[in-house]
């Protein structure tokens, strides 16, 4: 199975496909940093006000706004930061005076793990009460209830009812934090739950477990219901398939019929779901994060838009949509892996 | 001839209105029986009400004894060990039959792995006599290509590899060749006698085709609104034919159809 | 100056509540996932309950007095770490990067010592700089380096380290270049003594070596490694150095060798929690020692709690309403003061702020150096119905303006907002209110497009008056509300403009200290009479710490873990 998604990938970066694809991908990177530019200079806020200390003068506030280019006209301004992505700079933040790229991989790991384990949550679970809810109709209208209030209560709440409920009342989990001061985990990826069991440590898995297990909950229960009904319904379709008969006809227990033979035609929304909502989920996870005090790019971004960080705001922009882009080719490929039908044109 | 399947009183209701009503005929062991209707007739819903797989909204009653066993009361396990190894399933469109997830592969050798106990290699090897047999000059090619890369022909072939892969002692061809062009539909026609001759398998084919149903069957029930009016041979179909919607279909075959017959 | 601190809207917290009752199902499913780990947590809270009960033992019996020395075994269980939840990010130890308000700088004070120290009177005391003097015209300063003080690794911290400290911090783009700039050259005369010349006489500059970043970095190790991987691995000679530091957490660990005497707990980590609610909860289910600027609510609720304690300290930030006069309403002495009058500044003291604040009449507070203590602005609705009256206003034609306030930067912002529109409808002054971002205020403030009232928070650690009544009135001064009249050539409705400045000059270029401090003091006061500025009250800082955790918080606003003790 393993060297058939190899073989797929390695088909497409040999065809005409990735090409275009390249170009698809620059269009957007473009098409990002124009908004990602603007968008900051158009809401009024100005930097330097919000960096700068007090008693200053006016000449070192131009001084300062001179040495950022901030007095430079805005295409000028533009292309120099264009210039600077093109050789793969993103800039130095304004406010912390690190580069851009140094700031946001610091903080990156923390928040791509709370997002990819939030991720297995809710394919785990939407998938498992996706499919339970289209073959049992009973159990189907439990579970229709409980995405409904999944999906009408947004995370953040299901953060601050989490960090009440089961941090400060029950004291069950650990409110804030990725592990408890003093577990040391020793980096290798960044991700401490994998860190944890490739250096041997179990204590600090568990210990990093608890503490991913609540933020990563809140924003899994939205997105488990939302998985749910996608998959319920394309589960619904499949089942009526003339090939589920064939395979019924043919001996199989249901089981299998269910989670082999059409789950694998079924997940295929699933997937384009779980595509886009990875990359909802890096921008989404800000509040949350914030919540868990969690010390992933929502923190970091919060700041850079209070404070007009431009560049830094601009970088994670770019970033992010370059994670987003990237996401849905590998949503793509794991598609044409899934379904042989599709095929890379 | 023994009898190998006695459908006696068979009704079907779909949301409570019924649709077959009454049916019954017997299928004797290596005989080609054809339930020949119009669409809607429910011949369709008799075949899959025998395999036991009929849509959940529909519900039978009646007696479907199978070797003696009564398929309509026995336990859904027993009924799998049923389905695939003694009976089996021809539906008319063979390109929407086949999953498209899987390779052709996987979809063949998993009916004989069940049922038969065979490894995945002794499974393949069986499948590439099998699709020899149904006319497949290059079967270990197709054994890895998925049901949307060969043709509808093609796939036909490959369904009914898979329903003699277990010489089953029953398999009910739902209009396997509707979907078929006409020359592929003779060539496939001809390949599932030659298969059923071989293994002396019964089969009950399905078909709106009346001219299609003399040639390749040897009895024929007529079935009409959900009700067989009468069980011929098909080497006396037209001496024999008495009932008016009998008559009226056979007067519907094209003549230079019925020269073909026989 | 800029304070900051941003807190986020406590208003969902309770109707939470509700929705909590419909989750409980959902519980369960989480329960059920969780259910493997289950024992290990309360394998955790019952290790963690016995730990507490062990302190509080302790606590009863070696506080009456020390006879008993066979429990000092016990003493030794006595926590050896503090663990603050932190509400701002720690995204960088360099000390020079960003501007920071008060509270902020606590991590890096911590791992550096300043130039000056100050007291809790705001009074510059030495520090790193054991004594400083003044050259003739002011213009050149000497100061004389303590010897003695030894830096994390272990090297001494000399003269050069301090005027390297200082040429760092005057190239842009580190925050307070611009603080820095007036001083043209620095010297090293010999390993203790450094001498500074200034461009121009600037009374603020000792005030400004005992505050925010003036902090002493070790040449060599900065030189060695740079600024960016300075700012990961930092050096300094502070009470606490960097024992690991990732994103979120900085753990630190006792100097042994700090040159005050080492500290009382061995290791402190600043932990980063930005959430209110959240810190609360840290508190709360004893993950952390210590937490600041919690909501009221919280606060009030966590004081009443065994085993935590609850300390209201105010600190210097003064909450005030900023008037530009590039309006005629505003341009109108009358309505400014009318506006002034009808504020009745107690009732939202105790009502909105529950006591958390304290009436001031200037923009200077108490134990600032140009407090006076003589002058009041009463509460007097009367009297500003009298003054709109003589503009022609009344309840039935009232004077038509617009307020900016922000919501949830500052405690009840935007309640204290509300209740003065409320006040001025009483005595005839129609206000709209609008609520804007701290960003949003700064650009209104520079480029002339000011509401007819501004809410905001004025910080001033040094107790100077050029950082209080100076920078927010002086017009030559880029923070002030004139300087967008300037900035886009509005007018003046006022009229004061040039007297404005004359007032106020002598804060900033006064060379006798006592008369530069009596100006201010009269400035203060003429910039209120006038109505240019309405000062509210004073903040305070809400802290919550365990019982145990021995401190006093300082009123600069800083949280200082080598005072804490256990």
């Amino acid at each position: 199975m393993g060297s058939t998604l190899l073989h797929e990938l390695l088909m497409a970066i040999t065809s005409y496909y990735l090409f275009k694809r390249i170009l698809q991908m620059a269009a957007a990177l473009l098409g990002t940093s124009l908004v990602a530019f603007l968008i900051f200079r158009i809401i009024p806020g100005d930097p330097v006000s919000l960096m700068v200390g007090p008693g200053v003068t006016e000449e070192y506030i131009a001084q300062l706004k001179a040495y950022f280019k901030l007095d430079q006209p805005l295409i000028i301004q533009y292309l120099y930061w264009v210039a600077d992505l093109l050789s793969l700079n993103l800039g130095t933040s304004f406010r912390y005076g690190s580069s851009v790229s140094s700031l946001i991989f610091e903080r990156l790991p923390a928040t791509v793990e709370l997002v990819l384990f939030t991720l297995m949550i809710a394919v785990f679970f939407g998938v498992i009460t996706g499919v339970v809810a289209a073959v049992r109709q009973r159990v189907n209208t439990v579970i229709q209830a409980l995405t409904i209030s999944g999906l009408a209560i947004p995370h953040f709440l299901w953060a601050i009812i989490f960090v009440i409920f089961f941090a400060a009342i029950l004291k069950m989990f650990p409110a804030s934090g990725r592990v408890d001061i003093g577990v040391n985990i020793q980096t290798v990826t960044g991700f401490y739950l994998i860190d944890a069991l490739i250096t041997g440590n179990i204590d600090g898995f568990f210990n990093a477990l608890q503490h991913i297990t609540l933020p990563a909950i809140s924003l899994a229960i939205g997105m488990t219901a939302f998985i749910q009904r996608t998959l319920r319904s394309s589960m619904l379709e499949v089942l009526r398939e003339d090939y589920i008969l064939t395979d019924r006809m043919k001996g199989h227990s249901e089981l299998y019929i269910i989670f082999v033979r059409s789950l694998k035609n079924a997940l295929m929304p699933v997937i384009t779901l779980t595509g886009v909502q990875f990359t909802f989920l890096l921008g989404g996870s800000a509040i949350v994060e914030r919540i868990f005090g969690w010390p992933g790019m929502g923190n970091l971004l919060f700041t850079a838009v209070q404070y007009r960080d431009y560049t830094l705001v601009q970088g994670i922009l770019m970033f992010y949509t370059f994670i987003t882009i990237t996401v849905n080719f590998l949503v793509d490929i794991l598609y044409t892996y899934i379904n042989p039908k599709v095929e890379f044109k | 001839m023994t009898k190998l399947l006695e459908v006696r009183e068979l009704n079907i209701k779909i949301f409570g209105k019924p649709v077959v009503k009454n049916v019954s005929f017997e299928v004797e062991s290596g005989e080609v029986f054809g339930l020949v209707g119009e669409s809607g007739a429910g011949k369709s819903l008799t075949g899959k009400a025998i395999i036991r797989l009929l849509p959940p909204e529909a519900e039978a009653a009646g007696k479907i004894l199978f070797k003696g066993n009564d398929l309509l009361s026995i336990h859904e396990k027993a009924m799998r060990k049923i389905r695939g190894k003694e009976i089996t399933l021809i539906q008319q469109d063979p390109v929407t039959s086949l999953n498209p997830s899987f390779k052709i592969k996987d979809q063949i050798t998993d009916i004989m792995k069940l049922h038969l106990g065979l490894t995945s290699k002794e499974a393949e090897e069986r499948a590439v006599e099998l699709l020899k047999k149904v006319g497949i000059t290059s079967p270990e090619k197709v054994l890895h290509k998925y049901p949307h890369q060969i043709s509808g022909g093609m796939c036909q072939r490959v369904m009914i590899a898979i329903a003699f892969a277990c010489e089953p002692s029953l398999v009910i061809a739902d209009e396997p060749t509707t979907a078929l062009d006409v020359i592929t539909q003779a060539l496939v026609i001809n390949l599932m006698k030659q298969i059923q001759r071989q293994y002396n398998t019964a089969i009950i084919f399905i078909t709106h085709n009346l001219a299609l149903a003399l040639n390749i069957c040897d009895r024929i029930a007529v079935m009409n609104n959900g009700s067989i009016v009468e069980v011929l041979d098909a080497d006396r179909v037209f001496e024999d034919a008495r009932h008016e919607y009998t008559l009226s279909l056979l007067t519907s075959i094209p003549t230079i159809e019925k020269s073909f017959i026989r | 100056m800029n304070v900051m601190a941003d807190k986020s809207t406590r208003r969902n917290f309770l109707s939470t509540v509700g929705v909590g009752v419909a989750s409980a199902v959902i519980f369960g499913v989480g329960g059920y996932f969780l259910g493997s780990s289950g024992s290990r947590i309360i394998e955790r809270t019952v290790t963690q309950a016995a730990q507490t009960a062990t302190v509080t033992r302790t606590q009863t019996v070696t506080q009456p007095t020390t006879v008993i020395t066979t429990v000092t075994e016990t003493a030794a269980a006595r926590p050896t770490r503090l663990v603050i939840a932190w509400p701002f990010e720690i995204v960088t130890l360099n000390p020079y990067r960003f501007s920071r308000n008060i509270p902020v700088e606590s991590p890096m004070a911590t791992i550096y010592d300043r130039f000056l120290s100050q007291t809790r009177d705001l009074l510059q005391v030495p520090g790193v700089v054991e004594s400083w003097e003044w050259g003739a015209e002011k213009t050149s300063l000497d100061l004389r380096v303590r010897k003695g003080i030894k830096f994390h690794d272990g090297t001494e911290l000399t003269a050069e380290d301090v005027a390297f400290s200082l040429a760092t911090m005057k190239t842009p783009p580190n925050a307070y270049a611009g603080v820095w700039g007036v001083i043209s050259d620095i010297q090293v005369v010999n390993p203790s003594l450094v001498r500074l010349t200034l461009s121009r006489f600037d009374p603020s500059i000792i005030a400004w070596m005992g505050f925010l970043d003036a902090f002493v970095v070790p040449k060599h190790v900065w030189e060695r490694v740079g600024p960016d991987e300075f700012g990961k691995n930092p050096v300094g000679s502070g009470p606490y150095k960097v024992k690991s530091y990732r994103p979120g957490i900085l753990e630190l660990e006792r100097f042994d060798d700090y040159w005050r005497g080492a500290a009382a707990i061995k290791e402190v980590v600043f932990k980063e929690v930005l959430d209110p609610r959240s810190r609360a909860v840290e508190v709360e289910a004893g993950t952390s020692d210590y937490t600041l600027e919690v909501d009221i609510n919280d606060f009030q609720r966590l004081s009443s709690l065994q085993g935590l304690k609850g300390v209201s300290q105010l600190v210097t930030d003064v909450a005030i309403l900023m008037i530009p006069t590039y309006y005629p309403e505003t341009g109108d002495e009358n309505v400014r003061l009318a506006m002034h009058y009808a504020i009745d500044k107690e009732a939202i003291i105790n009502n909105i702020l529950r006591g958390h604040a304290r009436v001031v009449h200037t923009t200077e507070a108490p134990g600032y150096r140009a407090y006076d203590p003589d002058f009041k602005f009463p509460y007097d609705p009367a009297k500003a119905a009298e003054l709109l009256s003589k503009s022609g206003y009344s309840k039935s034609n009232p004077v038509k303006i617009t307020v900016a306030t922000f919501k949830g930067s500052f405690p009840r912002d935007y309640e204290v907002m509300q209740a003065i529109v409320a006040m001025w409808a009483e005595v005839g002054i129609e206000a709209q209110l609008e609520v804007i971002t701290i960003a949003q205020h700064f650009e209104m403030r520079n480029t002339g497009k000011m509401k007819h009232a501004h809410f905001y928070v004025w910080s001033n650690a040094t107790g100077d008056p050029i950082n209080s009544v100076g920078h927010s009135q002086w017009p030559n001064s880029p923070f002030s509300t004139w300087r967008g009249l300037k900035a886009a050539n509005l007018t003046d409705y006022s009229g004061l403009m040039n007297q404005a400045t004359e007032v106020i000059n002598p804060v900033f270029l006064e060379k006798d200290e006592e008369k530069r401090i009596a100006a201010a003091r009269q400035a203060a006061r003429w910039v209120v009479e006038k109505g240019l500025v309405i000062p509210l009250y004073q903040l305070a800082q809400l802290h919550i710490m365990k019982r145990d955790v021995k401190y006093d918080p300082w009123p600069q606003g800083w949280v200082l873990p080598y005072y804490m003790s256990y």
